[in-house]
């Protein structure tokens, strides 16, 4: 049998560009990323991507078949179709498709802790007029129906919501009450720090099936600096309330995350070793945020962010190397990223969509009956500026959804229309944050070679690229895993 | 502080190229540009003294030709891009209206 030349089964060779963006690699000058409008990539030779622009790559290049692949060229348009990019982009913006599933219940501002870097000015714990009234609990709940979204993550938060347990449980039996004509996939998650949980409390949590969602700095001596009551004890309380909420609620129902002051980027390996100590297979590094009384104390506790990126890498180092002896513990925000770089899948992490998904993704109901796009909106409307606020639990979703607050969000809201953003190769994986920008910028849109936010970012998808090109099978393999497992479950990075 | 000049030929790029080059550098350099007859020159001016300023002008060189590649290849993919992008989230609308009262 004889086979007919190769060039039989060639088409028209000529081609032409799909929407792509590309990054020269850091690491390696001669060599760039080109990522296509879903995401998709791989990693080329500079000048053989020139080539590839300018019309003269050969379709029997390697780079031809790679490009054609992952929708950077199309070639011989009579017979291909763009049908399979079309549904990857679709599949990446699925988020978009049922509206907020993330809702968040401030049922009290008030808290027995007095943490320098608290984002969310909290009360003290006799000062009960910033509790959630029934009237604003049973509005709200009406509101969370209205939306159309199929799951609904339902998040109670404060303060310390623990202080306002009656007010959970009364919210709680509301909606499951309203969820038999409904019939929406409900979550429950209780964001506290675990101290004074009472066995009537777990009992109810037990009932609901909530998850628990804690702080927890690093080693005692840390957490007690970071997080100090009167009795300085903070450290073991966190630890019984863990201890109680895993043996009622199941080990798997009770994460903790880190919140890092400058003290804390001097001891990542302290940190990670005390997660792994505890039994913990996750746990999420969180730097400061510009809000409340962080930002007050923000010359004692702050540090920039290329230190955050140094303690950042030091840290995967060492996560790889604790999986590498067989113990698997992943780092929240890192698992996301992978997620959108090894995996085709959307998401449920608010803060990385585009569209945003302030007031698309997610909506606060606060203690007072306002509501808010994010809870970076509440915290800025706690200091004073109320430029986010869709309006109050009394008023329609559509009211919201055209206030001068959500205008302002969705105005800035799409990072493929931003400045800068528009040309970058990582912007398919990432998102606009206007509020953060507006937060720390004064201004929504934000100048990005002065962006905390795009400098975060880039420097961890440099990061994890470099790691995920460079490091051995084992450590893609490991890499690659977390990314597996985030499209599996969708973590709720807010805590206490 | 000393400011850097860097030339970058009129004839091989554009205001506009020019412009998007070296807005980057606006993070940690005071910038301005210049049209001359025949190159247009930007000027950086370090914010900080302890800013490295060794390799600037090479790297302002590279990000001035990576635009210009970047400018090819939005003006033939930017009409596809806006027709994908419609097609793509067509559907993507919400399932049900919101029934607020």
């Amino acid at each position: 049998m004889k086979f007919a030349a190769r060039q039989t089964f060639v088409g028209n060779t000529d081609y032409r560009l799909l929407p792509l963006r590309f990054r020269r690699l850091p690491w390696d000058q001669d060599r760039v990323l080109i990522t296509s409008m879903s995401g998709d990539w791989l990693i080329a030779q500079r000048n053989d991507f020139e080539r590839a622009v300018s019309g003269q790559l050969d379709s029997g290049e390697s780079l031809f078949a790679d490009m054609e692949s992952r929708f950077l060229i199309t070639a011989d348009p009579g017979r291909s179709t763009l049908a399979p990019l079309l549904s990857q982009y679709r599949t990446r913006k699925d988020y978009l498709a049922e509206g907020p599933k993330l809702h968040i219940f401030v049922v009290s501002l008030r808290c027995h802790h007095t943490c320098a870097y608290c984002q969310v000015s909290r009360q003290a714990v006799g000062q009960t007029t910033f509790d959630m009234t029934e009237s604003t609990a049973r509005h709200a709940v009406d509101r969370l129906f209205d939306w159309p979204a199929k799951t609904l993550t339902i998040e109670f938060q404060g303060g310390e919501p623990l202080l306002r347990f009656d007010r959970v449980q009364q919210l709680t039996e509301l909606i499951e009450r309203r969820n038999h004509t409904e019939k929406r996939a409900l979550r429950f998650v209780i964001a506290s720090t675990l101290h004074d949980l009472t066995d009537e409390q777990l009992s109810f949590m037990r009932e609901h099936g909530f998850e628990l969602s804690t702080s927890l700095d690093g080693p005692e001596w840390l957490h007690n600096l970071n997080r100090p009551r009167p009795e300085r004890d903070s450290y073991r309380r966190t630890l019984e309330g863990i201890e109680r909420g895993r043996r009622v609620l199941g080990d798997g129902a009770v994460s903790a995350l880190t919140t890092l002051t400058r003290r804390s980027l001097e001891v990542p390996k302290e940190i990670i070793d005390e997660y792994r100590k505890l039994g913990f297979h996750s746990i999420s590094l969180r730097p400061l945020s510009p809000y409340g009384f962080a930002r007050k104390t923000n010359a004692r506790h702050g540090y920039t962010m290329g230190e955050f990126l140094k303690f950042y890498e030091t840290a995967l180092d060492h996560l790889l190397q604790i999986n590498r002896e067989g113990y698997f513990l992943e780092e929240t925000y890192t698992r996301m990223l992978l997620s959108l770089l090894l995996t085709p899948f959307s998401h449920g992490y608010v803060d990385l969509r585009s569209p945003t998904g302030a007031g698309l993704g997610a909506v606060v109901y606060d203690y007072d009956g306002r509501v808010y796009p994010s809870d970076e909106a509440r915290m800025l409307a706690a200091m004073g500026d109320h430029s986010f606020a869709l309006g109050r639990v009394d008023e329609s979703i559509e009211t919201w959804m055209s206030s001068p607050g959500m205008q302002r969000v969705l105005d800035a809201g799409v990072a493929e229309a931003l400045p800068t953003c528009a040309d970058c190769a990582y912007v398919p994986l990432c998102g606009a944050d206007p509020i953060d920008h507006y937060a720390r910028q004064g201004d929504s849109i934000g100048h990005r070679p002065t962006s905390d936010f795009c400098r975060k970012q880039m420097g961890l998808f440099d990061a994890l690229l470099r790691r995920w090109e460079q490091g051995s099978s084992l450590d893609r393999e490991i890499l690659e895993g977390w990314a597996l497992r985030a499209t599996r479950r969708e973590g709720v990075l807010e805590a206490a | 502080m000393s400011t850097i000049e860097v030339r970058l030929d009129a004839g091989v790029f554009s205001a506009d190229i020019v412009t998007k080059a070296a807005h980057r550098y606006t993070g940690a350099y005071f910038v301005e540009i210049k049209s001359g007859t025949a190159d247009f020159i930007v000027e950086l001016t370090p914010k900080h003294v302890e800013l490295d300023t060794s390799q600037v002008a090479k790297q302002l060189r590279n990000d001035a030709l990576d635009e210009k590649l970047r400018a090819v290849i939005r003006s033939e993919t930017q009409d596809i891009h806006a027709v994908l992008v419609e097609a793509a989230l067509h559907q993507a609308l919400p399932s049900k209206s919101g029934q607020g009262r």
